[in-house]
C-alpha cells in the first residue's frame, strides 16, 4: 500500500508535504523518507526517515507523526499533562473513545506520537528506546 | 584522578594561563543543549524552560545553544519531543564555522553519534543531501536513533572507513576526527586513567590519513573544517601542517563573535610548522568556560 495515500487519508496529512523528498522501501516493509539525490556509492546503510512499517497494514512511526503531526486533521488523541508524563514513560492510557486504530497523540500542541486505541485504551506504540521519565511539562 | 605529570608538562608552555587552565579542567562542566531548528525555535524553548522555572543562559555566539541551571535537562519535554538535543557547547563549532557555504551536497565524515549531523541537518532547513559517515557499525544504531529523533529527512546514513570512500565532490565536509579527546576531561574524569602519549601518536598517524583523504573529497573551491576535542599539537597543528605540505590548500582564519579562540601554535617539540598554522584555531577551556576544541578551516 502506499503509505503516502494512507497519511492522506486515515490522518489528513497532505501528500504535497513530501514532494521535495524521495521515498525509499526497506527491508520488512520498512519506508523511508529521504533526500531526492542519494549518493550511489558507498552503500547507504539508511536513506533517510523510517516512516512507516507497511506489511499486511501500515503503523506510522512516532517519529514521522512528531515532525508531521502538526499537518493532520483528523485520528488525533487530545490527551492531558498528566497523562503525557504517563505515556512518554511508555504506559497505555484509558480513553472514552470508540474509535479504534492508529492515532496521533497529542498535548498542548506537542505530538507525542503515536498511539493505538483499541476498546477505549490507548496502547502505547513509543519504543523503548525514546521513552523517558518527564519531570518538566 | 589527579592531572598526570606528562600531561601538566606538556601544555604547561602552551597556554596563557596554565594555572587557571589546570584549575577548570578539574572542573564540571556546565550542562549544554542545543534548539533542534527542525522541530522548535529558540523562543519556544526560551519561553517554556521559563515556565518550569529553570534557569538558562542563551550563547551570545550562537542563539540556539543555551547552558541550563537544572543538570537534569533532559528531563524536559522539550527533549522526550527531540525540540532539543543535549550537545556540549564547543561540539557546536564546527557547523557554525560552515554555516553560511554548506551547500546542498555535505558530508560529514566521522559522524556517529550524531550531535554535529543533527545540528548541519537543521542547518541545511532538511534539504539537500547530507551522507552521515561513521566507520563503527556499533556507533551507526546511536546516530539512527539521533538523527530521526530530531526529524532530520536529508541526511543518508553510511558505514565505510573513510580512507576507502569512493571518490565524490562534496560543497562542504566536516572532518571531526578520531582522537585522545583531552579536552572532554570535564565530563569525563575517568580520562587520564587511559591518558597516554603513545595513544597520541597512534590517533595522530591516522589523522594525518584521513585528513588528506577529506580533501580529496572535496569540490574545488569549496571549504571543509578539521576538528578534534583535544589539545595535543600532535592530533591538531601537525595535522593540518601535514595537509598543508601534501596538497594545495589554503587556511581560512576562524572568528566567531562573542567567542574567544586562540590562534594555533606554530612550533613543537622543535619542529617548525608552516607559518599559515596560526589561522587554525585552539579553544582553551577557561577561556569561555567549555571542554578544549581546535578547528581548522580549509579551502581547496
Amino acid at each position: 500500500m502506499n503509505v503516502l495515500k494512507y497519511f492522506a487519508e486515515r490522518f489528513g496529512i497532505p501528500k504535497s508535504l513530501f514532494d521535495e523528498y524521495g521515498i525509499y522501501a526497506g527491508p520488512k516493509g520498512r519506508v523511508y523518507l529521504g533526500p531526492k539525490k542519494i549518493p550511489e556509492r558507498p552503500e547507504i546503510v539508511s536513506p533517510g526517515l523510517l516512516i512507516a512499517r507497511a506489511e499486511s497494514a501500515v503503523k506510522p512511526t512516532t517519529n514521522f507523526l512528531q515532525l508531521f503531526g502538526a499537518h493532520a486533521t483528523k485520528n488525533i488523541v487530545h490527551i492531558s499533562k498528566e497523562q503525557a508524563v504517563s505515556y512518554a514513560n511508555g504506559q497505555d492510557i484509558r480513553i472514552e473513545l470508540e474509535d479504534n486504530g492508529y492515532v496521533i497523540v497529542e498535548c498542548s500542541g506537542n505530538f507525542l506520537g503515536c498511539g493505538m486505541l483499541k476498546s477505549g485504551i490507548l496502547i502505547n506504540q513509543i519504543p523503548k528506546a525514546k521513552r523517558q521519565l518527564v519531570k518538566y511539562i | 584522578m589527579p592531572i598526570p605529570k606528562p600531561f601538566r608538562e606538556r601544555y604547561a608552555g602552551i597556554v596563557d594561563d596554565p594555572g587557571l587552565f589546570f584549575e577548570t579542567i578539574e572542573k564540571l562542566i556546565p550542562k549544554s543543549f542545543r534548539v533542534n531548528t527542525i522541530k522548535s525555535s529558540s523562543r519556544e524553548v526560551r519561553e517554556n524552560f521559563e515556565g518550569y522555572g529553570i534557569k538558562l543562559r542563551q550563547m551570545p555566539w550562537y542563539p540556539d545553544a543555551f547552558v541550563s541551571d537544572e543538570p537534569n535537562v533532559g528531563s524536559v519535554f522539550e527533549h522526550f519531543l527531540g525540540k532539543i538535543y543535549l550537545q556540549e557547547l564547543v561540539s557546536m563549532l564546527p557547523p557554525l564555522v560552515l554555516k553560511n557555504e554548506l551547500g546542498d551536497y555535505v558530508l560529514d565524515a566521522c559522524a556517529a553519534p550524531g550531535s554535529k549531523t543533527t545540528q548541519i541537518a537543521a542547518m541545511m532547513q532538511n534539504k539537500g543531501t547530507l551522507v552521515a559517515n561513521d566507520i563503527s557499525y556499533s556507533r551507526i544504531k546511536a546516530l539512527k536513533f539521533n538523527l530521526e529523533k530530531a526529524g532530520a529527512l536529508n541526511t543518508v546514513i553510511t558505514n565505510q572507513d573513510l580512507r576507502f570512500f569512493p571518490s565524490s565532490s562534496f560543497d562542504s565536509i566536516i572532518l571531526d576526527a578520531p582522537c585522545s579527546s583531552e579536552g572532554t576531561v570535564r565530563k569525563n574524569s575517568k580520562l587520564f586513567n587511559i591518558w597516554s602519549e603513545k595513544k597520541i601518536h597512534g590517533h595522530s598517524s591516522l589523522q594525518k590519513q584521513l585528513v588528506l583523504k577529506a580533501f580529496d573529497l572535496l569540490k574545488s573551491g569549496s571549504a571543509m573544517v578539521y576538528s578534534t576535542c583535544t589539545f595535543a599539537p600532535e592530533e591538531n597543528e601537525s595535522v593540518i601542517d601535514h595537509l598543508l605540505q601534501k596538497r594545495e590548500a589554503k587556511l581560512e582564519k576562524i572568528k566567531i563573535p562573542d567567542f574567544r579562540l586562540s590562534p594555533g601554535i606554530t612550533e613543537w617539540n622543535g619542529k617548525e610548522y608552516d607559518p599559515e598554522i596560526e589561522k587554525v584555531a585552539r579553544v582553551w577551556p577557561h577561556h569561555n568556560d567549555t571542554g578544549g576544541f581546535f578547528l581548522a578551516k580549509v579551502r581547496k
